[in-house]
């Protein structure tokens, strides 16, 4: 779990280093969710390294990590659709820039059955959104 | 007091005397209209006006007059489609149905609950919606229901969340009938809801009131009857109202006592519009300083205010903020809850909203949060399911699904009564997710979306069913069913309850899950689910909804006739196990979480925000240097499946066209009704020109109506896919474009003249001159090369407005063509 938050945490820095890459009136939006993010997952990380880990407050972190992805998230394919409509920026820059966001939402995927395992399945519907942590459903 | 005299519209084509008048309600905008279905020998035959019925009080739309048509048209489909070798070809219920069951049980083993995807509609009944919700929800265990609603109105579900903590427009038309000041916002009523617009010009030359702004980027025959008309920049809307409070703020016109008992967040909104002065928002939507003073003026001293928004709110950059703005005014005056004041964002659809109150789209039934576990609870014992089969979080919009569609993640996607190729933004892109996904389509009509339907399963229309709706202010009407469906035709809600039979739904206790047959019966189930929510209806029923012509929600022990306003007691949904939903930023859309609802502290009193300004993302430049918006015509109906099959309709707007200003048309030498090629940079189409000064320079406007796959007319194959970040509306009205002129060489031989080439090709000698940027004399040698439009048409569409006693109105002014001898 460790590894996969610290990961994430080095993907949102190498974005927020080279951001905005076409000051584009999207990218206002896309901003304080990227430094958001970053600021969570730090906080996460801190609070893994502790001994007896904050699990209230960590569930608050996680509730709002998965929120700003899902904001994200249609914020980015738009940017990158914008982005190439618009010219602005070479194609092989928005194609690495939204592997980027895609790997950040594998990553949030691959913690979803740990923070299952820290709060239980029902919690963990109202921490993770249902397409982070979605299953084989109802079987008729 | 509304309307001064009943006025009964017939539209009736019968060979003798007609059977009988049946009651119904207008299935067209979202205004509606009583009326009654005429039928002779069990066809539908015409339609008069209920002339009781408070709203409308008999008059009708030309869409409502005309919309029978379609129920009799010869090109309907009386059995279901299956796609077999690449055509689709006629098949049994049971063939078709079966095939639906195999299909979701596959999706459901291999993807999951959210494999599945129901795309509805907002001109359906309420039942229809419920059952969606409830299959959907806790048979299928998706969320991902969806509708055309999200093209519609999704953002007036957002905006209300956002600063009342529930859905429910606050106001109603009988404000609309006392108030001083109405400002419509965004929304040309003439056009879109021309009952509505006569009950207020009705008013209007009887007393002098209300006084009426109109904002809005054309000049609408609304905007033609304003008192105060802002015609703004693309994409400004945000910039105009930030300025407007600016003033509202610095000259003390607010309710400071209000504001102190009733809201939370007034220092937001301080702070965000502190640098919004005349000077800059006039830099930013070319409105003049003093003219937008003048708006402040009147929305400042008003002792009571109706503010109306639709589409030219919703399709737009920053649309939830913009409407949340709206909120904010009223909020900060004090005029709200009062009668003659309170916000009123309307709906385009006959019951878009009744989708949203009923849990078809949107959050769960009746107003309850998918975020918030104590809903989720009682939704599990009112449909006597577990818990956990109730899927959390909030819907996604179609945007999102199609997304889910291209990468693969939808296995079964239903849409019903919508023509999502048509109406989607860049629709290339969404015709391409809808080939990589089998498409279930209920449609009584072969369109552009049957073309990638997997199967097609063929719905009674209007007047063969029965059902309720909800109006664009809460009310809810009852249609009766006037004639039976032709033969093979099932309704939309019969076409549910078979297919949860087959699936063999089942609650908690192994009993079926949906257990009511008739629209009725389902009613009275969704009556309980509604008890001591905001859209509470537990007072109501057919009968009375016959009875009284309608009653608004909520319609409760406390308020057995209805509401006809929201929050008089100024008592807000804002607990937070009272919200509908914890909200999002208004900035960036991220979800807020429950705590961070709760430290807003709000608990009963309205919420204020500060609103910030972000401008369109695709803005023109030098490949694309005009602005492309889209829009809708008096005399058509969304994608003209219904309305198209008119006569009467269709042969006074036969077509698609590109309205452009009469100073771009000149310095592109393009005359009136000549084609033109219009270009985005996601594709293009080819229409005829109409010259006009309603639409400002540099912009272009297209009707969205006209797409089929093959004429090339579609507004959406240039339009963008963004949407808001809140309620994911796709912002149909901003995006580049260039426009040119399509036209054959002509090289003239030596028994051609200048004079015979004009002749020959329907033009003028100045139109021909003008087409080639000659100056008199029109001089053209043996061998030079002129230009001819490749066709021209009349793009002449009348105008209806009733209101001004049937006058002739030119829509538009035809180019001068000013050439003059240097």
């Amino acid at each position: 779990m460790y590894y996969t938050i610290a990961r994430t945490y080095q993907i949102f820095q190498y974005i927020l280093a080279n951001f905005p890459i076409n000051n584009n009136p999207l990218e206002s939006r896309i901003r304080p969710l990227l430094y958001e993010s970053n600021h969570v997952i730090y906080q996460i990380l801190l609070i893994l390294h502790q001994s007896q880990p904050n699990l209230h407050q960590l569930k608050q972190l996680f509730s709002v990590l998965y929120r700003d992805d899902e904001a994200l998230d249609p914020l980015i394919r738009e940017w990158g659709r914008a982005s190439i409509w618009m010219e602005i920026t070479p194609s092989n820059v928005v194609q690495h820039r939204l592997d980027l966001y895609q790997s950040i939402q594998k990553d949030l995927e691959r913690l979803v059955p740990y923070i299952k395992g820290i709060y239980g399945e029902e919690d963990t519907r109202y921490i993770v959104p249902p397409l982070y942590r979605k299953e084989v459903g109802a079987n008729y | 007091m509304n309307w001064e005299k009943s006025r009964v519209d017939i539209n009736l084509y019968s060979q003798g005397d007609i059977d009988q008048w049946v009651y119904s309600t207008c299935n067209i905008c979202s205004i509606g209209c009583g009326c009654y279905i005429g039928v002779k020998d069990n066809k539908i035959v015409g339609i008069k006006g209920n002339e009781d019925h408070d709203i409308n009080r008999g008059r009708l739309d030309p869409k409502g007059e005309n919309q029978w048509y379609a129920n009799n048209s010869q090109d309907r489909l009386t059995t279901p489609l299956i796609r077999k070798d690449g055509t689709l070809q006629p098949a049994s219920w049971d063939e078709a149905m079966n095939l639906i069951v195999t299909r979701t049980k596959e999706t459901l083993r291999t993807i999951g609950s959210d494999g599945i995807a129901f795309y509805s509609t907002g001109q359906g009944t309420l039942e229809t919606y419920y059952t969606i919700a409830k299959i959907g929800r806790a048979g299928l265990r998706s969320h991902l229901l969806d509708a055309n609603t999200r093209l519609c109105t999704a953002t007036t579900e957002w905006c209300l969340f956002q600063s009342f903590g529930s859905d429910g427009v606050p106001s109603s038309f009988e404000d609309v009938d006392l108030t001083d000041t109405i400002m419509f916002f965004g929304h040309n009523p003439a056009e879109t809801g021309t009952v509505f617009f006569e009950r207020i010009m009705e008013r209007k030359r009887r007393t002098g009131k209300p006084y009426i702004i109109a904002v809005d980027v054309r000049k609408t025959l609304t905007a033609k009857e304003a008192d105060l008309f802002l015609q703004l920049k693309p994409g400004t809307n945000l910039a105009l109202l930030n300025g407007i409070v600016h003033l509202l703020l610095k000259n003390g016109w607010v309710d400071k006592d209000f504001i102190g008992k009733h809201t939370v967040g007034f220092e937001r909104i301080h702070w965000a519009t502190e640098a919004w002065t005349p000077s800059m928002a006039e830099t930013v939507t070319g409105i003049p300083g003093h003219i937008i003073e003048m708006a402040a003026q009147v929305i400042g001293k008003t002792n009571s205010l109706v503010c109306t928004t639709l589409q030219g709110a919703y399709q737009t950059a920053d649309a939830t903020s913009t409407c949340v703005a709206i909120n904010n005014i009223h909020l900060i005056r004090g005029l709200i809850g009062k009668p003659g004041s309170g916000p009123l964002h309307m709906a385009g659809q006959p019951s878009s909203s009744g989708n949203r109150t009923v849990g078809g789209v949107g959050t769960y039934p009746g107003n309850r949060n998918p975020g918030n576990p104590k809903h989720i609870k009682e939704m599990a014992e009112l449909w006597n399911v577990n818990t956990s089969d109730l899927e959390v979080g909030p819907e996604k919009g179609i945007e999102e699904i199609v997304h889910l569609m291209e990468i693969g993640k939808i296995g079964l996607f239903w849409n019903i009564n919508t023509n999502p190729m048509a109406s989607l933004p860049n629709r290339q892109r969404a015709k391409k997710a809808f080939e990589n996904t089998f498409v279930v389509v209920q449609d009584p009509f072969l369109t552009e979306t049957t073309e990638v339907a997997d199967i097609v399963l063929p719905p009674a229309i209007w007047g063969e069913k029965e059902g309720t709706m909800e109006n664009a202010d809460r009310t809810i009407n009852l249609l009766t069913k006037a004639v039976d469906p032709p033969n093979g035709i099932k309704s939309d809600f019969g076409i549910l309850l078979d297919f949860a039979k087959r699936m063999g739904f089942k609650d908690k206790d192994g009993k079926p899950l949906i257990t009511y047959e008739t629209p009725e019966q389902c009613f009275e189930e969704w009556k309980k689910v509604s008890k001591g929510r905001p859209s509470d209806m537990s007072a109501a029923t057919y009968e009375k909804l016959k009875k009284y012509n309608g009653l608004r929600w909520p319609i409760d022990e406390k308020h057995p006739l209805g509401t006809p306003r929201l929050y008089s007691d100024f008592k807000f949904h804002t607990f937070p196990d009272d919200a509908q939903s914890y909200g999002k930023d208004l900035f960036t859309g991220r979800p807020r979480t429950k705590e961070e609802f709760e430290s807003m502290q709000a608990n009963g009193r309205a919420i204020l925000y500060g609103t910030h300004y972000v401008p369109p993302l695709e803005q023109p430049r030098e490949e694309y240097p005009f602005w492309l918006t889209t829009g809708r015509l008096v005399w058509h109906w969304h994608t003209r499946t219904k309305t198209g099959r008119s006569p009467y309709l269709q042969m006074i707007a036969p077509e698609g066209y590109a309205e452009i200003n009469i100073v771009d048309a000149e310095n592109l030498g393009i005359i009136p009704g000549e084609l033109v090629k219009v270009s985005s940079p996601r594709g293009s189409i080819k229409v005829p020109a109409r010259v006009v000064d309603t639409v400002q320079p540099g912009l272009i406007f297209v009707p969205f109506h006209y797409g089929t796959w093959e004429n090339n007319q579609s507004a959406n194959e240039l339009t963008v896919d963004f949407t808001d970040p809140l309620s994911k509306q796709p912002t149909f009205k901003q995006c580049s474009c260039k426009i040119k002129p399509v036209r054959n060489k002509i090289m003239i031989s030596e028994n051609q003249t200048f004079e015979n080439i004009a002749e020959i090709n329907g033009l003028s000698l100045e139109e021909l001159a003008k087409i080639n940027q000659m100056i008199p004399p029109y001089r053209a040698d043996i061998g030079d090369q002129i230009e001819v439009p490749l066709s021209r048409a009349n793009v002449e569409i009348p105008p209806y407005m009733p209101y001004r006693n049937i006058e002739r109105y030119p829509h538009f002014s035809q180019a001068e063509l000013p050439f003059e001898k240097e």
